[in-house]
């Protein structure tokens, strides 16, 4: 048989296998937590944006009050790149909120979804990627012109420190390690987070404009 | 501001559609309970947007494909249906016409998450040109893939007869 003839016995099955809400339960259920991959998102960049706001508070006020200049200016400096990320993750927050209020039809909602994720995943790794060799270069040369000796930083890497022959290549084995590990860390953790989402999106989506092709 | 009262009165005369929706995209109880939630949810937020030019099922059934098809945990694998999940209908799997439904609700189960919603529309005798409205692509595509889901419905329902 063929799908028209069985269309009435196959919605019968479709409608009536469940239990019905009252009105008082989908009043409930309004009141949860939704779990689609744009409202995990959404709940991450909100925890993102009030931590940006915090940190650049204490960066801002390290700047003005710390007695070391080398601080004042790190602090300084990075409150203002800080400003530029916050400023970011508030766009970001913005466009998503955006995209779950809206009621699109299936292949634009798909498209925009994956554009969301895609700029999403691009400005993670942007920012975990400048910001580290941006942070070790810019703090090693505010500590070699710092004119006083920051005394708890000090004591640390006497702690730590290894003999001077080799120094060049623990902060070369460091930096590139740290480098690395960041790098596919942050795509690992990227990947198993949304990457299969967001291919599995793709191929509705190709799905959807494969039919003209054809 | 949309009223939460004239929401949840809306949604609890057409619990149907949601219900519809989540017994095809998902196959445990639980599982559509959180499909249920989570469209609930979704359209909730989506409310504020719906000026009321369309009708509120069409609107509701955009909203429910589009969660269910982008709905997804990691935890949670592949969907897969086979013939054993799909509920004994009340006369009995013994009439012909009942084990037809039954392997055409398993082949039906076992299309991509696009096709399912397309076939979820045309039950509804929606006209090409409605699903084209909720789908996004254009109503000859429309017909071009209903074509190849009947094609594949009929075989796929032969391969379930086989096996009930």
């Amino acid at each position: 048989m063929e799908l028209d003839e069985l269309k009435s016995k196959l919605n019968l099955h479709l409608e009536t296998d469940h239990l019905q809400h009252t009105e008082a339960d989908i009043a409930a259920l309004l009141k949860k937590k939704a779990h689609s991959v744009l409202s995990k998102i959404r709940r991450s960049l909100s925890f993102e944006l009030i931590f940006s706001v915090a940190f650049t508070a204490l960066l801002i006020y390290v700047a003005v009050a710390s007695k070391y200049q080398s601080l004042r200016i790190y602090a300084g400096s990075f409150s203002v790149i800080m400003l530029l990320i916050t400023g970011v993750i508030f766009f970001l927050l913005k466009k998503i909120k955006q995209a779950t209020g809206s009621n699109l039809p299936i292949r634009e909602n798909l498209q925009n979804i994956v554009v969301l994720m895609d700029e999403f995943i691009r400005r993670y790794l942007q920012f975990c990627f400048i910001l580290l060799p941006a942070c070790t270069i810019f703090s090693a040369s505010l500590q070699l012109h710092e004119k006083e000796t920051i005394v708890e930083i000090d004591h640390l890497f006497r702690k730590i420190s290894p003999p001077k022959s080799q120094k060049i290549w623990v902060i070369f084995l460091y930096l590139t390690g740290s480098f690395a590990g960041l790098y596919y860390l942050t795509k690992w953790y990227l990947k198993k987070l949304y990457g299969n989402f967001v291919a599995q999106l793709k191929d509705y989506i190709r799905e959807l404009e494969e039919t003209g092709k054809e | 501001m949309p009223s939460e009262k004239e929401f949840v009165s809306l949604l609890n005369q057409h619990q149907k559609i949601i219900y519809k929706v989540c017994n095809l995209y998902m196959q445990s109880y639980a599982d559509r309970e959180d499909l249920f939630q989570e469209i609930t949810l979704q359209a909730w937020k989506a409310f504020g947007n719906f000026r009321g030019d369309a009708k509120f099922s069409t609107w509701l059934y955009r909203v429910a494909l589009n969660t269910a098809i982008t709905f997804y945990r990691k935890e949670k694998k592949r969907i897969v249906f086979s013939t054993d999940e799909v509920p004994e209908l009340a006369t009995g799997p013994k009439d012909p016409i009942e084990i037809q439904t039954k392997a055409m609700y398993a082949a039906i189960a076992d299309l991509s998450r696009i096709n399912k919603a397309i076939v979820m529309l045309y039950l509804e005798d929606y006209s090409y040109n409605e699903i084209s409205d909720v789908v996004g692509i254009t109503p000859n595509n429309i017909a071009v893939k209903m074509n190849r889901i009947k094609v594949k419905l009929r075989e796929q329902t032969q391969k379930h007869l086989a096996t009930i």
